[in-house]
């Protein structure tokens, strides 16, 4: 016979034999499992009423304690709320880590092409033909190596970045592009590249306005996991 | 939304002040019962939850383990602390270390039975209603089924049914912790 529910057991532990049938009575008295839950359910509502009866509570930290433990993990406290306009979906806080990283490269990086968005909503939708209208070379983090570059292309209405990145290999996983904003606090995942390491994604025009400039490729290990691996290959500042 | 889990291992700060509001009560509970001042109590937590930070990369990836996690963390810490005080009572006097001695062993029982406490309020925290008013009704101000469905208007059977998968879950939650801190 199968085991009695849990929650007829637990009636067995209140002391509501007679929610059970003759059955389930019988089958309880001979196994063990169920004996043992039985006794274990008992245990916990010995427990519960202890714990009710010394009017015990939760008692919470003093606020400094938070404040001590998100400063060593160089959390900004407090955590600003994402932007209004910006796709919430998609929008992810980016790590400490890697806002640090971004920063350097906001400041470090050259290959700055003539930015000609100038705010919002100056596209013209009869723009006869795709304007670049910013690049940039990418390297490694460290910026010794070159990696190829990227571009943000507006025509027809709509604004992509084109991804052309080189040299690199890094064994498995898959290299996905990011634009994070310059603030070093926010960033946002565009897509895969290809196998061939280039890619074209549709980029809402505001972002770029609101500072996701810096292009970021990272290696993605096939683990379901949407967030930044760590691991940049490539970047570049638009 | 991102799990709190996968958001913690891959760094992003926003998961550690969301684990920090849902159980930093809980682990500050367990320290305060087993070290008796605030102070070190609240010295603990903070070493708690900057260790599961730092140690984040060995996290179980199950939100159900957070809690004992947390706890078998907080428990290493206790015991930390109070081998300091031990050592310090050995700098005073032989005596002293020998009742040191002594008091740390009940502390080391005291501390389950804390902890099976601490975790029976923090789930009752965070049931649901009607559940969890149901169980308050049931185990705070003792009354019986009968007078918590009238008091809330509910069929009799909702009543039971709510006390009994409250308990279960109650169970589940205290053995989870018991099996990932012993």
């Amino acid at each position: 016979m199968e085991h009695v529910d849990d929650e007829l057991l637990a009636a067995l532990a209140l002391g509501d034999d007679d929610e059970l049938t003759a059955g389930e009575r019988a089958h309880v008295a001979g196994c063990d499992r169920c004996r043992l839950m039985v006794d274990e359910l008992r245990g916990t509502l010995a427990l519960t009423r202890a714990t009710a009866d010394s009017g015990e509570r939760l008692v919470a930290p003093g606020p400094g304690v938070r404040e001590r433990v998100l400063s060593a993990a160089s959390v900004p406290a407090p955590v600003p709320p994402a932007p209004r306009s910006a796709t919430r979906s998609a929008l992810r806080r980016v790590p400490a880590w890697l806002a640090v990283a971004a920063s350097v490269t906001a400041f470090g990086a050259g290959g700055v092409a003539g930015l000609l968005i100038a705010g919002n909503g100056d596209e013209s939708p009869s723009t006869p033909v795709a304007v670049v209208v910013a690049k940039t070379e990418l390297s490694t983090l460290s910026g010794d190596a070159a990696r190829g570059s990227a571009q943000v292309v507006r025509g027809d209405g709509r604004t992509t970045l084109q991804v052309r990145a080189t040299s690199l290999a890094q064994g498995g996983g898959t290299h996905e592009v990011w634009l994070i904003n310059e603030d070093g606090k926010r960033m946002v995942a565009l897509g895969f590249l290809s196998p061939q390491d280039d890619g074209s994604f549709l980029v809402p025009a505001h972002l770029l306005a609101e500072g996701y400039r810096i292009v970021d490729v990272s290696v993605e290990p096939d683990d379901g996991n949407p967030v930044h691996s760590g691991t940049s290959l490539a970047r570049g500042r638009l | 939304m991102l799990r709190l889990s996968s958001g913690l291992r891959s760094g992003d700060p926003h998961s550690l002040a969301q684990i920090y509001d849902r159980w930093s009560a809980l682990v500050h509970t367990v320290a305060l019962r087993a070290l008796g001042n605030s102070h070190d109590a609240e010295d603990v937590t903070q070493q708690v939850f900057v260790s599961a930070w730092q140690g984040r990369h060995n996290l179980t990836p199950s939100e159900r383990a957070f809690p004992a996690w947390l706890v078998a963390i907080c428990k290493h810490r206790v015991a930390d602390r109070r081998a300091e005080r031990a050592r310090e009572a050995r700098r005073v006097s032989a005596y002293a270390a020998a009742g040191h001695a002594l008091t740390d062993v009940g502390g080391a029982r005291d501390i389950e039975e804390s902890v099976d406490r601490v975790v029976v309020l923090q789930t009752l925290d965070e049931l649901g209603d009607p559940r969890r008013a149901i169980l308050r009704l049931a185990f705070y101000e003792d009354l019986t089924h009968e007078q918590i469905a009238q008091r809330l208007g509910m069929p009799l059977g909702t009543v039971k049914s709510h006390v009994r998968r409250g308990l279960v879950q109650l169970r589940s939650r205290v053995q989870e912790v018991r099996d990932g801190t012993r």
